[in-house]
Protein backbone atom coordinates (compact mmCIF):
# COMPACT_ATOMS: atom_id res chain seq x y z
CA UNK A 1 0.00 0.00 0.00
CA UNK A 2 1.27 3.47 -0.84
CA UNK A 3 2.72 5.56 1.56
CA UNK A 4 3.36 2.81 4.93
CA UNK A 5 7.00 4.05 4.52
CA UNK A 6 9.46 7.46 4.05
CA UNK A 7 11.91 6.80 1.82
CA UNK A 8 15.86 7.13 2.55
CA UNK A 9 16.79 10.36 0.86
CA UNK A 10 20.12 11.10 -0.39
CA UNK A 11 21.60 14.45 -2.16
CA UNK A 12 24.85 14.34 -4.14
CA UNK A 13 26.17 17.72 -4.38
CA UNK A 14 29.23 19.56 -4.43
CA UNK A 15 29.98 23.35 -5.57
CA UNK A 16 32.59 22.58 -7.69
CA UNK A 17 31.69 21.46 -11.17
CA UNK A 18 33.35 18.42 -13.14
CA UNK A 19 33.60 16.24 -9.75
CA UNK A 20 30.88 13.79 -11.43
CA UNK A 21 27.94 14.41 -9.07
CA UNK A 22 25.25 13.43 -12.17
CA UNK A 23 27.15 10.15 -13.31
CA UNK A 24 27.25 9.13 -9.67
CA UNK A 25 23.58 9.93 -8.99
CA UNK A 26 22.52 7.84 -11.86
CA UNK A 27 25.28 5.00 -11.42
CA UNK A 28 24.33 4.26 -8.00
CA UNK A 29 20.67 5.07 -9.23
CA UNK A 30 21.21 2.12 -12.06
CA UNK A 31 22.94 -0.28 -9.57
CA UNK A 32 20.79 -0.41 -6.86
CA UNK A 33 17.75 -0.45 -9.50
CA UNK A 34 19.67 -3.22 -11.49
CA UNK A 35 20.67 -5.40 -8.54
CA UNK A 36 17.84 -4.93 -6.24
CA UNK A 37 14.27 -5.04 -6.05
CA UNK A 38 14.12 -1.80 -4.27
CA UNK A 39 12.24 0.63 -6.06
CA UNK A 40 14.25 4.21 -7.03
CA UNK A 41 13.12 7.28 -7.85
CA UNK A 42 15.89 10.06 -9.28
CA UNK A 43 15.60 14.08 -9.34
CA UNK A 44 17.79 16.27 -12.01
CA UNK A 45 17.74 19.56 -9.76
CA UNK A 46 19.73 20.74 -11.70
CA UNK A 47 18.58 23.66 -14.91
CA UNK A 48 21.71 22.50 -16.84
CA UNK A 49 19.67 19.26 -17.32
CA UNK A 50 23.13 17.10 -17.95
CA UNK A 51 20.99 13.80 -16.02
CA UNK A 52 17.72 14.64 -17.83
CA UNK A 53 19.39 15.05 -21.32
CA UNK A 54 21.90 11.58 -20.69
CA UNK A 55 18.80 9.45 -19.40
CA UNK A 56 16.50 10.75 -22.53
CA UNK A 57 19.46 10.33 -24.71
CA UNK A 58 19.58 8.13 -27.47
CA UNK A 59 23.15 7.18 -28.45
CA UNK A 60 22.75 5.81 -31.35
CA UNK A 61 20.89 9.12 -33.12
CA UNK A 62 22.26 11.98 -31.21
CA UNK A 63 18.74 12.75 -30.18
CA UNK A 64 15.91 11.99 -27.50
CA UNK A 65 14.19 8.97 -27.15
CA UNK A 66 11.01 9.11 -28.73
CA UNK A 67 8.99 7.63 -25.74
CA UNK A 68 10.86 9.98 -23.78
CA UNK A 69 10.34 13.46 -25.74
CA UNK A 70 6.75 12.93 -26.30
CA UNK A 71 6.44 12.22 -22.19
CA UNK A 72 8.66 15.45 -21.54
CA UNK A 73 6.93 17.47 -23.96
CA UNK A 74 3.07 16.61 -22.34
CA UNK A 75 4.73 16.92 -19.18
CA UNK A 76 5.80 20.49 -19.74
CA UNK A 77 2.60 21.19 -21.87
CA UNK A 78 0.49 20.26 -19.28
CA UNK A 79 2.54 21.78 -15.96
CA UNK A 80 3.84 18.77 -14.33
CA UNK A 81 7.28 19.81 -14.10
CA UNK A 82 9.17 19.98 -10.70
CA UNK A 83 9.02 23.84 -12.16
CA UNK A 84 5.62 24.10 -12.14
CA UNK A 85 5.57 21.75 -8.41
CA UNK A 86 7.40 24.59 -7.33
CA UNK A 87 5.30 27.91 -8.77
CA UNK A 88 1.94 25.95 -7.29
CA UNK A 89 3.64 25.91 -3.58
CA UNK A 90 5.06 28.99 -3.45
CA UNK A 91 1.47 30.68 -4.63
CA UNK A 92 0.39 32.95 -1.50
CA UNK A 93 -2.37 31.58 0.14
CA UNK A 94 -2.75 28.46 -2.16
CA UNK A 95 -2.92 25.18 -0.58
CA UNK A 96 -0.24 22.63 -2.10
CA UNK A 97 -2.30 20.96 -4.71
CA UNK A 98 -0.05 19.19 -7.26
CA UNK A 99 -1.39 15.95 -8.37
CA UNK A 100 1.68 13.46 -8.40
CA UNK A 101 0.86 10.56 -11.03
CA UNK A 102 3.25 9.15 -13.80
CA UNK A 103 2.85 12.65 -15.94
CA UNK A 104 5.15 14.10 -13.35
CA UNK A 105 7.41 11.10 -13.38
CA UNK A 106 9.21 9.41 -15.71
CA UNK A 107 9.34 5.32 -15.39
CA UNK A 108 13.18 5.04 -16.97
CA UNK A 109 12.93 1.32 -15.90
CA UNK A 110 10.61 -0.77 -13.86
CA UNK A 111 11.62 -0.01 -10.68
CA UNK A 112 14.14 2.93 -11.92
CA UNK A 113 11.50 6.40 -12.07
CA UNK A 114 13.12 10.02 -12.70
CA UNK A 115 11.96 13.32 -12.24
CA UNK A 116 13.56 15.35 -15.20
CA UNK A 117 14.98 19.03 -15.09
CA UNK A 118 13.08 22.20 -16.41
CA UNK A 119 15.17 25.03 -18.18
CA UNK A 120 12.62 27.21 -16.21
CA UNK A 121 14.65 26.31 -13.10
CA UNK A 122 17.22 28.65 -14.28
CA UNK A 123 14.72 31.39 -13.46
CA UNK A 124 13.98 30.06 -10.02
CA UNK A 125 16.13 32.38 -8.06
CA UNK A 126 15.24 35.39 -10.07
CA UNK A 127 11.21 34.96 -9.26
CA UNK A 128 11.30 33.18 -5.49
CA UNK A 129 13.82 35.62 -3.13
CA UNK A 130 12.68 34.13 0.24
CA UNK A 131 14.12 30.88 1.09
CA UNK A 132 11.75 30.92 3.75
CA UNK A 133 9.10 30.50 1.46
CA UNK A 134 10.89 27.40 -0.41
CA UNK A 135 12.56 25.28 2.70
CA UNK A 136 9.34 22.82 3.15
CA UNK A 137 8.69 22.47 -0.65
CA UNK A 138 10.83 18.95 -1.24
CA UNK A 139 9.35 17.74 2.01
CA UNK A 140 6.02 18.01 1.58
CA UNK A 141 6.23 17.21 -2.35
CA UNK A 142 7.73 14.12 -0.94
CA UNK A 143 4.80 13.47 0.89
CA UNK A 144 2.46 13.87 -1.55
CA UNK A 145 4.47 11.33 -3.48
CA UNK A 146 4.74 8.67 -1.03
CA UNK A 147 0.36 9.30 -0.68
CA UNK A 148 -0.41 9.59 -4.22
CA UNK A 149 -1.37 6.37 -4.69
CA UNK A 150 -0.47 6.55 -8.16
CA UNK A 151 3.14 5.79 -8.31
CA UNK A 152 5.45 2.94 -7.03
CA UNK A 153 6.34 3.11 -3.20
CA UNK A 154 9.66 4.22 -3.37
CA UNK A 155 12.80 2.97 -1.01
CA UNK A 156 15.25 5.58 -1.90
CA UNK A 157 15.35 8.63 -3.45
CA UNK A 158 18.23 10.08 -5.37
CA UNK A 159 18.73 13.92 -6.08
CA UNK A 160 21.21 15.66 -8.29
CA UNK A 161 22.00 18.65 -6.89
CA UNK A 162 23.40 21.94 -8.86
CA UNK A 163 26.75 22.79 -8.50
CA UNK A 164 26.04 26.14 -6.48
CA UNK A 165 23.68 26.64 -2.97
CA UNK A 166 19.99 27.41 -4.97
CA UNK A 167 17.03 27.39 -3.28
CA UNK A 168 16.10 24.25 -4.50
CA UNK A 169 19.54 22.57 -2.78
CA UNK A 170 17.78 24.49 0.24
CA UNK A 171 15.26 22.71 0.14
CA UNK A 172 16.71 19.54 -0.45
CA UNK A 173 19.50 19.74 1.80
CA UNK A 174 16.65 20.85 5.19
CA UNK A 175 15.41 17.44 4.62
CA UNK A 176 17.21 14.84 3.36
CA UNK A 177 19.13 11.90 5.07
CA UNK A 178 22.07 11.99 4.07
CA UNK A 179 24.06 14.22 1.77
CA UNK A 180 26.67 12.71 -0.68
CA UNK A 181 29.71 14.50 -1.63
CA UNK A 182 32.03 13.15 -4.98
CA UNK A 183 35.34 14.34 -5.13
CA UNK A 184 38.68 13.93 -6.81
CA UNK A 185 41.97 13.28 -6.22
CA UNK A 186 43.20 16.91 -6.74
CA UNK A 187 43.81 20.02 -4.86
CA UNK A 188 40.69 22.17 -5.96
CA UNK A 189 38.14 19.40 -5.74
CA UNK A 190 39.71 18.90 -2.52
CA UNK A 191 39.63 22.19 -1.11
CA UNK A 192 35.73 23.10 -2.34
CA UNK A 193 35.22 19.74 -0.05
CA UNK A 194 36.53 21.95 2.74
CA UNK A 195 34.84 25.04 2.05
CA UNK A 196 31.74 23.39 1.41
CA UNK A 197 31.90 21.06 5.22
CA UNK A 198 32.87 24.74 6.35
CA UNK A 199 30.14 26.48 5.05
CA UNK A 200 27.13 23.66 5.04
CA UNK A 201 25.49 24.07 8.55
CA UNK A 202 25.82 27.96 8.53
CA UNK A 203 23.45 27.72 5.35
CA UNK A 204 21.10 25.10 6.40
CA UNK A 205 20.71 26.63 10.02
CA UNK A 206 18.13 26.23 11.98
CA UNK A 207 17.53 22.79 10.58
CA UNK A 208 19.34 20.11 11.75
CA UNK A 209 22.67 18.87 9.46
CA UNK A 210 22.14 15.79 7.84
CA UNK A 211 24.54 13.21 8.35
CA UNK A 212 27.33 13.72 5.48
CA UNK A 213 29.48 11.34 3.64
CA UNK A 214 32.24 12.21 1.22
CA UNK A 215 33.85 9.72 -0.83
CA UNK A 216 36.75 10.16 -4.14
CA UNK A 217 35.47 9.71 -7.01
CA UNK A 218 37.37 9.51 -10.40
CA UNK A 219 40.02 7.49 -8.21
CA UNK A 220 43.42 6.44 -10.16
CA UNK A 221 44.63 3.40 -9.67
CA UNK A 222 47.86 1.05 -9.63
CA UNK A 223 47.55 -2.67 -8.95
CA UNK A 224 43.82 -2.44 -8.12
CA UNK A 225 44.56 0.70 -5.10
CA UNK A 226 44.75 3.71 -5.23
CA UNK A 227 47.75 5.51 -6.30
CA UNK A 228 49.96 7.09 -3.60
CA UNK A 229 49.15 10.64 -5.18
CA UNK A 230 45.43 9.69 -4.61
CA UNK A 231 46.14 8.01 -0.83
CA UNK A 232 47.38 11.56 -0.15
CA UNK A 233 43.94 13.51 -0.84
CA UNK A 234 42.24 10.73 0.25
CA UNK A 235 43.85 11.26 3.99
CA UNK A 236 43.56 15.06 3.86
CA UNK A 237 40.09 14.97 3.11
CA UNK A 238 39.70 11.91 6.23
CA UNK A 239 41.25 14.71 7.87
CA UNK A 240 38.86 17.87 7.24
CA UNK A 241 35.95 15.62 7.97
CA UNK A 242 36.51 14.21 11.75
CA UNK A 243 38.25 18.26 12.33
CA UNK A 244 34.88 19.73 10.70
CA UNK A 245 32.68 16.96 12.84
CA UNK A 246 34.81 17.80 16.04
CA UNK A 247 34.45 21.44 14.94
CA UNK A 248 30.74 21.89 13.93
CA UNK A 249 29.17 18.92 15.63
CA UNK A 250 28.12 17.36 12.64
CA UNK A 251 28.34 14.22 11.24
CA UNK A 252 30.42 14.26 8.02
CA UNK A 253 32.16 10.50 7.32
CA UNK A 254 35.27 10.23 5.16
CA UNK A 255 34.19 6.70 3.23
CA UNK A 256 37.59 5.47 2.96
CA UNK A 257 36.91 1.95 1.19
CA UNK A 258 34.14 2.98 -0.70
CA UNK A 259 36.10 4.25 -3.75
CA UNK A 260 35.20 4.75 -7.69
CA UNK A 261 37.85 4.51 -10.23
CA UNK A 262 38.56 6.99 -12.85
CA UNK A 263 36.88 5.54 -16.18
CA UNK A 264 37.34 7.23 -19.34
CA UNK A 265 33.57 7.81 -21.10
CA UNK A 266 31.69 6.82 -18.10
CA UNK A 267 28.77 9.37 -19.00
CA UNK A 268 28.36 7.34 -22.24
CA UNK A 269 27.19 4.78 -19.42
CA UNK A 270 23.93 6.77 -18.81
CA UNK A 271 23.45 6.62 -22.53
CA UNK A 272 24.50 3.20 -23.46
CA UNK A 273 22.41 1.23 -21.36
CA UNK A 274 23.96 1.10 -17.72
CA UNK A 275 27.25 1.26 -15.35
CA UNK A 276 30.01 -0.60 -16.94
CA UNK A 277 30.69 -3.84 -15.66
CA UNK A 278 34.11 -2.89 -14.04
CA UNK A 279 32.29 -0.49 -12.32
CA UNK A 280 29.20 -1.84 -10.86
CA UNK A 281 31.64 -3.39 -7.89
CA UNK A 282 32.76 0.05 -6.55
CA UNK A 283 29.25 1.84 -7.03
CA UNK A 284 27.65 -1.58 -4.78
CA UNK A 285 30.87 -0.80 -2.29
CA UNK A 286 29.52 3.06 -2.14
CA UNK A 287 26.08 2.19 -2.24
CA UNK A 288 26.91 -0.36 0.95
CA UNK A 289 28.67 2.17 2.83
CA UNK A 290 25.93 5.11 2.22
CA UNK A 291 23.41 2.70 4.09
CA UNK A 292 26.04 1.90 6.63
CA UNK A 293 26.43 5.76 7.71
CA UNK A 294 22.21 6.10 7.62
CA UNK A 295 22.10 3.04 10.00
CA UNK B 1 81.23 2.24 -52.14
CA UNK B 2 77.79 1.12 -50.20
CA UNK B 3 78.15 -1.60 -47.72
CA UNK B 4 75.03 -2.93 -48.78
CA UNK B 5 75.93 -3.52 -51.91
CA UNK B 6 78.33 -6.21 -50.51
CA UNK B 7 75.25 -8.20 -50.15
CA UNK B 8 73.08 -9.42 -52.99
CA UNK B 9 69.66 -9.66 -51.11
CA UNK B 10 68.79 -8.02 -47.84
CA UNK B 11 67.71 -11.52 -46.55
CA UNK B 12 71.39 -12.38 -47.16
CA UNK B 13 72.40 -9.48 -45.96
CA UNK B 14 70.86 -10.43 -42.53
CA UNK B 15 71.76 -14.12 -42.55
CA UNK B 16 74.72 -12.27 -41.94
CA UNK B 17 74.62 -10.38 -39.31
CA UNK B 18 72.72 -13.06 -37.42
CA UNK B 19 75.97 -15.13 -37.34
CA UNK B 20 78.00 -12.01 -36.25
CA UNK B 21 75.23 -11.97 -33.43
CA UNK B 22 75.91 -15.45 -32.64
CA UNK B 23 79.92 -15.54 -32.57
CA UNK B 24 79.48 -11.99 -30.78
CA UNK B 25 77.94 -14.22 -27.70
CA UNK B 26 79.57 -16.73 -27.87
CA UNK B 27 82.68 -14.65 -27.27
CA UNK B 28 81.13 -12.99 -24.63
CA UNK B 29 80.09 -16.00 -22.74
CA UNK B 30 84.16 -16.90 -22.88
CA UNK B 31 85.42 -13.58 -21.48
CA UNK B 32 82.48 -14.09 -18.59
CA UNK B 33 83.69 -17.69 -18.20
CA UNK B 34 87.22 -16.37 -18.07
CA UNK B 35 86.33 -13.21 -15.22
CA UNK B 36 84.29 -15.61 -12.84
CA UNK B 37 87.56 -17.88 -12.77
CA UNK B 38 89.74 -14.64 -12.12
CA UNK B 39 87.48 -13.64 -9.38
CA UNK B 40 87.39 -16.90 -7.68
CA UNK B 41 91.10 -17.38 -7.73
CA UNK B 42 91.63 -13.63 -6.36
CA UNK B 43 88.75 -14.22 -3.62
CA UNK B 44 90.98 -17.74 -2.32
CA UNK B 45 93.53 -15.82 -2.49
CA UNK B 46 92.97 -12.97 -0.36
CA UNK B 47 90.33 -14.08 1.67
CA UNK B 48 89.82 -11.37 3.82
CA UNK B 49 89.96 -8.81 1.77
CA UNK B 50 87.07 -10.34 -0.27
CA UNK B 51 85.00 -10.45 2.73
CA UNK B 52 86.12 -6.76 3.70
CA UNK B 53 84.57 -5.83 0.27
CA UNK B 54 81.42 -8.08 0.50
CA UNK B 55 80.50 -5.86 3.80
CA UNK B 56 81.12 -2.82 2.46
CA UNK B 57 78.72 -3.70 -0.55
CA UNK B 58 75.67 -5.00 1.79
CA UNK B 59 76.35 -2.00 4.91
CA UNK B 60 76.47 0.85 1.47
CA UNK B 61 72.62 -1.14 0.14
CA UNK B 62 71.82 -1.90 3.64
CA UNK B 63 72.16 2.15 4.19
CA UNK B 64 69.75 2.97 1.02
CA UNK B 65 67.15 1.19 2.84
CA UNK B 66 64.51 3.72 5.00
CA UNK B 67 64.78 3.23 8.43
CA UNK B 68 61.42 4.15 8.84
CA UNK B 69 57.95 2.90 7.85
CA UNK B 70 55.44 4.20 5.79
CA UNK B 71 52.98 4.90 8.37
CA UNK B 72 55.97 6.23 10.48
CA UNK B 73 56.79 9.00 7.40
CA UNK B 74 53.14 9.98 7.46
CA UNK B 75 53.22 10.53 11.08
CA UNK B 76 56.60 12.42 11.00
CA UNK B 77 54.84 14.15 7.79
CA UNK B 78 51.64 15.36 9.96
CA UNK B 79 54.10 16.73 12.46
CA UNK B 80 55.87 18.73 9.96
CA UNK B 81 52.71 20.30 8.45
CA UNK B 82 51.34 20.96 12.16
CA UNK B 83 54.68 22.95 12.99
CA UNK B 84 54.10 25.06 9.98
CA UNK B 85 50.69 25.61 10.27
CA UNK B 86 50.94 27.01 13.96
CA UNK B 87 54.39 29.17 12.49
CA UNK B 88 57.52 26.86 13.68
CA UNK B 89 58.93 26.87 10.03
CA UNK B 90 62.10 26.29 11.34
CA UNK B 91 61.85 23.72 13.54
CA UNK B 92 60.13 22.07 10.46
CA UNK B 93 62.88 22.59 8.51
CA UNK B 94 65.19 21.21 11.17
CA UNK B 95 63.07 17.80 11.39
CA UNK B 96 63.43 17.38 7.70
CA UNK B 97 66.89 18.42 6.97
CA UNK B 98 68.09 16.24 9.72
CA UNK B 99 66.13 13.11 7.97
CA UNK B 100 68.24 10.32 5.74
CA UNK B 101 67.43 10.44 1.88
CA UNK B 102 66.43 7.05 1.91
CA UNK B 103 63.68 8.47 4.80
CA UNK B 104 63.21 11.93 3.10
CA UNK B 105 62.16 9.64 -0.18
CA UNK B 106 59.97 7.06 1.53
CA UNK B 107 57.98 10.32 3.07
CA UNK B 108 58.01 12.08 -0.65
CA UNK B 109 56.48 8.84 -2.39
CA UNK B 110 54.06 8.41 0.70
CA UNK B 111 52.00 11.68 0.34
CA UNK B 112 52.61 11.49 -3.52
CA UNK B 113 55.40 12.89 -4.86
CA UNK B 114 56.65 12.18 -8.02
CA UNK B 115 59.91 13.32 -9.55
CA UNK B 116 61.01 13.77 -13.44
CA UNK B 117 64.47 11.81 -12.23
CA UNK B 118 64.83 8.54 -11.02
CA UNK B 119 67.08 9.66 -8.12
CA UNK B 120 66.39 13.59 -6.84
CA UNK B 121 68.63 15.09 -4.66
CA UNK B 122 67.95 15.79 -1.05
CA UNK B 123 67.22 19.67 -1.91
CA UNK B 124 64.60 18.55 -4.54
CA UNK B 125 62.89 16.33 -2.50
CA UNK B 126 62.71 17.74 1.13
CA UNK B 127 61.13 21.25 -1.45
CA UNK B 128 58.82 18.97 -2.81
CA UNK B 129 57.72 17.70 0.24
CA UNK B 130 57.45 21.46 1.90
CA UNK B 131 55.23 21.47 -1.25
CA UNK B 132 52.70 18.84 0.19
CA UNK B 133 52.94 20.47 3.51
CA UNK B 134 51.54 24.38 2.09
CA UNK B 135 48.89 22.06 0.19
CA UNK B 136 47.94 20.30 3.37
CA UNK B 137 47.54 23.51 5.22
CA UNK B 138 46.20 25.34 2.66
CA UNK B 139 43.47 22.87 2.30
CA UNK B 140 41.91 23.44 5.88
CA UNK B 141 42.63 27.32 6.03
CA UNK B 142 39.32 28.82 6.73
CA UNK B 143 38.11 32.49 7.34
CA UNK B 144 34.91 31.72 9.04
CA UNK B 145 31.96 34.01 9.41
CA UNK B 146 30.50 34.98 12.72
Amino acid sequence: MAGNKSPKTIATINFKGGVGKTTVTWCLADTLSAYSDANVLMFDLDAQMSLTQAVGLNEDSGSLHAAFESWYEKSVANKRTIFDAIDQFTKPGAHFDFPVAYDFIYQASKNLHFVPSVEDLYWLELEFFDREQMKDFMRRLLGKIAHSGKVADYDYVLFDCPPSFTLLSYSVLSCCDLVLIPVNPDFFASRGVSLLLNSLKMRIEPHPTPQIAVFMNKTKTYANAPTKETAFYMRQIDQICRRVSTEQGIRADFLDKAWVRERVGIKRAITGGGVPPELVTDFQRLWDACIGVLK
Amino acid sequence: MNESRDFRTSEEEVLKLLEECAELKRTLKTISLQIGRMEARVKHAFPTAAARVQEQRSASKRSADPSITPEQALAEFDRVVGLVASGANEDAERILETMPAPDLSLMAREVGVSFPKSKPSVRVMREAIFGKVRESILLTRHNPRK
